[in-house]
């Protein structure tokens, strides 16, 4: 085996240990940005790859981080390594490695973008930028030889190391002009992660040539080995990628790595010659270091599985509610359904009722009237109950319609109470009242004529039904402070718990004295209220002192906007 | 059974990589085949032919 010696130079050269250590290694940034970028690729890489070893995006993943790291180890040795062959065959290594890595990260933008591997074009062009490379590197085209003007410990670099950048910037304006088609293309929620992966890619370009440009120009390789954290930022940008396909958790990974990078840096203190007096120190360290890493390892990682448990749960609940909705839909719809078939029966029955007990059927006795008055009164009931489900199960469904005209709001709440004459005639030891304030005021307004009637009646029956004696009063009137119509009943009736009033207006919601007073209330009247109101822009709410302290319900509808 | 006849993508480069490594290796660490420079004139000099040769002949 021919090698020059490095003493026929006349260099005074420091031996390496292991290719990597040596005092020839001018500062400690040299081993902290290599060991860090090269532990950080290769450990991320592996592991990715033996969680995922049937993934594509795995296998491209690792096939980066290897060459990475290769190229790492590769520029380590020419800064520790006085062997001129050796410095020679290394620097080779790099000019071949770095094309051979830009096209790779350009592979891996394109396939997780697309989805799928590239087109077999689009590999020949790739592999044919890397023939050049491949075929010269090894010859003078790839380094003329060795330079040890000023006992410097370099190379001459030939013509191919021009393509190199050559290739640099025809793989940048590949990855921007992908990237920027595509960001056309992709969906809404792959927008980030393509922007992400494609900044780390020109980041990690534009570091890395920055580390040799700058390094050539100036001569001071110092600044240069900054570029070298250009690769962990790439590295960082597609492991969000792959994480986004929930391939690995980049937190226990992230941990690992940099634990795992920790200790190494400060194992490698001990090759080092000049620390002999503080070998116990850096031992020391390195042992508190593994116990500390460790525990944090450990908790990072049972955090990473409680929070994994919690998206589980959350997805499960979401999965749930969206089967619960669904569930919701076809109960509404069935509902819908059977009251729609109950409904004409019970048209049947009041009709012949009323036809008896108005002696169209001719005469009747007394005991036989009285019953044919229940049958007429339950299915009345019946009816405004059956009402009641079709109204929810429209609201629920979305299908409620509205016919909105202009109406006189006081003639229609005159009306209601006209109908509901023979209510109030019952109720004998009820006062009731109407009082329309300031008669003058012009009471129309655009609503549902037949919708509001149900409210206004459903309420003036709830304050009937609740008292049993005392009063029933019902105003109407306009607050010109609010410009609204005040529709107001208050009475002296059961009135409603403080705890209930809240709630007063939700579906299947009755207080919890009303089952004393009126056994037949569903608890839907004031719900299906409510959604008509709010469909006419107004608002109701109730308000009572309490328990037997009666009660008031206020409902504010629009006046009728003049053109 | 099908036989594979064309090399992959991945195989071709690492096929490649090996082989230009592999002479890299021969030519350098087993053979030290390379110019040795002790000053920047014989450097630029070297250069200045090797770009007139590429100018001239083509590689």
């Amino acid at each position: 085996m021919m090698q020059i010696a490095q003493d026929v130079l006349g260099c005074a050269w420091e031996p390496s240990y292991f290719l990597v250590f040596s005092e020839n290694v001018f500062a400690s940034l040299v081993y902290y940005s290599h060991f860090f970028s090269l532990l950080a690729a290769f450990g991320l890489g592996l592991f990715v790859y033996l969680s995922n070893r049937s993934s594509f995006m795995a296998r491209l993943f690792f096939a980066i981080t290897t060459t990475f790291s290769l190229w790492v180890f590769s520029d380590v040795v020419l800064w520790a390594d006085p062997n001129p062959s050796h410095i020679m065959f290394f620097w080779t290594i790099t000019i071949l490695l770095e094309p051979v890595l830009y096209i790779l990260g350009l592979y891996f933008l394109m396939v997780y973008v697309t989805g799928m591997d590239v087109s077999v074009k689009t590999k020949h062009v790739m592999l044919g930028i890397l023939v050049p490379t491949i075929a010269l590197s090894a010859t003078k085209f790839g380094i003329l030889g060795f330079n040890y003007t000023n006992c410097d410990r370099e190379v001459v670099e030939g013509l191919l190391v021009y393509y190199g950048y050559f290739v640099e910037i025809i793989v940048a304006i590949w990855t921007t002009i992908f990237a920027i088609r595509q960001y056309k293309n992709v969906g809404k929620g792959r927008k980030r992660p393509l922007v992400l992966i494609s900044l780390g890619m020109l980041l990690f370009l534009f570091m890395f040539s920055w580390g040799n440009i700058v390094g050539t120009i100036s001569e001071d390789w110092t600044i240069g080995q900054y570029g070298l954290f250009g690769m962990p930022i790439l590295l960082g940008f597609m492991t969000y990628a792959i994480v986004k396909f929930r391939t690995f958790n980049i937190k226990i990974i992230g941990t690992q790595a940099i634990v795992s990078a920790q200790i190494v840096l400060l194992l490698s203190l001990l090759f080092l010659r000049q620390i002999e007096n503080v070998r116990v120190v850096v031992i020391l360290t390195v042992i508190t270091f593994i116990i500390i890493g460790w525990s944090l390892v450990r908790g990072v990682k049972r955090e990473v599985y409680q929070r994994e448990k919690i998206q589980k749960l959350a997805d499960d609940l979401k999965k749930a509610n969206i089967r619960l909705t669904e569930l919701d839909r076809q109960k509404s719809e069935f509902v819908s359904f059977a009251t729609h078939q109950l409904r004409s029966p019970l048209t049947a029955m009041k009709g012949y009722a009323s036809l008896i007990l108005e002696g169209d059927m001719g005469a009747i006795a007394p005991q036989a009237k009285d019953a044919v008055s229940r049958i007429f009164e339950s299915t009345n009931t019946l009816a405004a109950i059956v009402d009641d489900y079709l109204n929810v199960t429209r609201i629920e469904l979305g299908s409620m319609k509205y016919a909105f005209e202009t109406i006189d709001l006081k003639t229609l709440v005159e009306d209601v109470i006209g109908e509901l004459k023979p209510n109030i005639d019952k109720s004998v030891n009820v006062k009731f009242t109407f009082e329309a304030e300031n008669s003058g005021t012009d009471y129309r307004t655009t609503a549902d004529r037949d919708k509001l009637k149900q409210v206004i009646a459903n309420l003036i029956d709830n304050s009937l039904k609740y008292t049993p004696k005392g009063s029933v009063s019902v105003t109407l009137g306009l607050d010109r402070l609010k410009h609204k119509f005040v529709f107001k009943i208050q009475d002296t009736g059961i009135g409603v718990a403080a705890e209930t009033l809240p709630h007063l207006f939700a579906k299947w919601s009755r207080a919890g004295n009303a089952n004393k007073t009126n056994i037949r209330g569903t608890g839907l009247g004031l719900f299906v209220a409510k959604e008509i109101v709010v469909a006419h822009h107004g608002t109701i709410h109730a308000e009572s002192a309490g328990e037997g302290k009666g009660s008031t319900f206020v409902v504010e509808l629009e006046p009728f906007a003049k053109a | 059974m099908e036989i594979k006849t064309r090399l992959g993508f991945f195989s071709t480069l690492v096929i490649l990589l090996v082989l230009s490594v592999l002479a890299a290796f021969i030519r350098y660490i087993v053979f030290s085949d390379f110019e040795v420079y002790d000053s920047e004139e014989s450097i630029s000099e070297s250069v200045s032919d090797q770009f007139h040769e590429v100018i001239e002949k083509g590689i």
